[in-house]
């Protein structure tokens, strides 16, 4: 583990947390373009955060230890997972300690307890969200990891650095396996982030909450964590597919001084994919909820068929 | 059954824990599973001399030679696991988050009531149990079993809910096979007629078969 590593991997942690709300502040902006409304200022999901946290904590009666604790761990688990994806430099000490796998995990942990705390209230939406959350979690987690089997069968590696290397140096070619692979990858990610169309983060109604539901009874500086820890989810699920389909632009072992252009890039291929997500949600309607294990049923076989295209093509 | 939640009924209001002698008893689960967890290293070098005797390979020496707090099975670029250093960072990840909280706001907290949709008179009767909890995963996974569910009409003075899950294969291959033995068995059973007479007759008519059969 060198200096420059560490500063790197600090960097990265401090780089996520920042511009974490600005990814989810930039989403809602094209959003609010896309449906011919005036949009909101890109600083308001700072703004939002800095509110909730001022604001005092209202707690359920019979909410125990474990629902006040529940968003530390949650947030936690999202800075962790932004440390490992690689963002701005492959030069990561975090990597060799936690390969592709162990972040899937690291989600899996982070959705167990947030569903527990959830169902710790005893009201009937709180259940109602984790039972959700639990059913497209475990449909939307094979899909992930076959996405993330596709990319290292082809770079040997399930470590995240080593697939961003790899790829990186290759010659511009498009892969056929990563290419089905990257449609599965969208996929999985709009439901695991709570996306239309399968879910609505602006929604207000209770009967077709899912990751609002879990989160309803949060207030104050836990809902400020919970929202935060959101917004690096999907910072970092938008990490991993730029770390796998555009890993171009990244600073590497031996040259930290390429860390200065990379944060410019990164800012770009997010500021570009935030507005691709916006089009996506605007062009989409929400699905019924049992529509749901279909389009993550596709995207598993996608992801198969990008894994069986690489066994046949070798590509 | 309920997950966390409130007492469905009145005696269990006065419900208490177990006593910590038999909670202990889960702490050997635990710590089997931290164990595994936190030094895999370890625990593979046992499990080595198994997979040794069973396919002539074994993972311990590879998983060694990257020293004890790394777990790599091939090599570190290939796939890697650093269990202690996972740990230590996501603790401090969650030391970051109560910092972030606790040093730059000191937030109040009130206790009040759960937020009820406008319903205020929802009781823990109310609350999801966990065959709510696992109903839309059951409900996906419908054709590959046979469910029988009785839904209670809403004018039942007394509704319940009941569903009874089988297995396909037990009504397709299984009672088949079951049923064909049993006729067989029936048939059989026809020659038992439990009379001593026809017994005689049974033995009588082998002898008589066998000495044709040896005549010829």
């Amino acid at each position: 583990m060198s200096w420059s590593g560490l500063f790197s991997q600090l960097l990265e942690i401090l780089v996520a947390l920042v511009l974490a709300p600005l990814v989810t502040g930039w989403v809602n902006q094209c959003r609010a373009w896309l449906q011919n409304k005036s949009a909101p200022s890109l600083l308001l999901q700072y703004r939002m955060l800095r509110k909730l946290f001022h604001k005092e904590s209202v707690v359920a009666e019979h909410a125990s230890q474990l629902f006040r604790t529940a968003p530390y761990i949650v947030f936690g688990c999202m800075t962790m997972a932004s440390g490992i994806v690689p963002t701005l430099s492959t030069d990561l000490p975090l990597s060799p300690a936690a390969d592709a796998i162990a972040l899937v995990g690291l989600f899996a942990f982070a959705r167990v307890f947030i569903s527990l705390a959830a169902m710790d209230i005893g009201t009937a939406f709180g259940s109602l969200g984790a039972r959700r959350e639990m059913l497209i979690g475990f449909l939307a987690e094979p899909a992930l990891l076959m996405v993330l089997f596709s990319a290292s069968l082809i770079t040997k590696s399930t470590s995240l650095t080593s697939i961003a290397e790899t790829l990186a140096h290759r010659e511009f070619v498009i892969y056929p396996s990563l290419a089905f692979a990257g449609v599965a990858f969208t996929l999985v990610s709009l439901a695991e982030n709570a996306r239309v169309p399968v879910d609505n983060p602006t929604t207000h109604l209770e009967l077709t909450m899912i990751h609002e539901a879990l989160i309803l009874e949060y207030s104050g500086r836990h809902l400020a964590l919970i929202e935060w820890a959101a917004s690096l989810k999907l910072f970092a699920y938008s990490c991993i597919g730029l770390t796998l389909f555009f890993p171009w632009g990244m600073a590497e072992v031996g040259s930290p001084q390429q860390l200065i252009l990379a944060l410019p890039v990164l800012v770009l291929k997010l500021a570009i994919g935030g507005a691709i997500l916006a089009l996506i949600e605007t062009a989409s309607a929400k699905m019924r909820i049992f529509r749901v294990p279909e389009f993550l049923a596709t995207a598993f076989m996608l992801a198969v068929i990008g894994m069986l295209v690489h066994f046949l093509l070798g590509a | 059954m309920i997950f966390l939640g409130q007492p469905r009924e009145e005696k269990l209001a006065r419900a208490h824990d177990a006593a910590w002698l038999e909670r202990a008893g889960m702490l050997w689960l635990v710590a089997g599973c931290l164990v595994l967890g936190l030094f895999p290293v370890q625990v593979i070098e046992p499990i080595g001399q198994v997979t040794q005797m069973l396919v002539g390979h074994n993972l311990a020496d590879t998983v060694r030679a990257n020293g004890w707090f790394l777990l790599a099975p091939m090599s570190v670029e290939r796939a890697s696991y650093a269990p202690l250093v996972f740990l230590v960072v996501g603790a401090a990840s969650f030391y970051l988050a109560i910092i972030i909280v606790r040093v730059l706001y000191r937030g109040r907290l009130r206790r009040a009531v759960p937020w009820d949709c406008g319903y205020p008179a929802g009781n823990a009767r109310m609350q999801d149990t966990a065959e709510g909890f696992g109903q839309p995963i059951r409900r996906m996974f419908g054709p590959f079993f046979r469910m029988e569910i009785k839904l209670p009409s809403p004018f039942d003075e007394k509704p319940s809910y009941g569903v009874t899950i089988d297995d396909h294969f037990w009504h397709w291959i299984y009672l088949p096979i079951a049923r064909l033995t049993e006729a067989v068995a029936k048939q059989v059973g026809r020659l038992q007629q439990g009379r001593i007479a026809v017994y005689l007759l049974y033995s009588f008519v082998t002898l008589i078969a066998m000495l044709v059969l040896v005549r010829l």
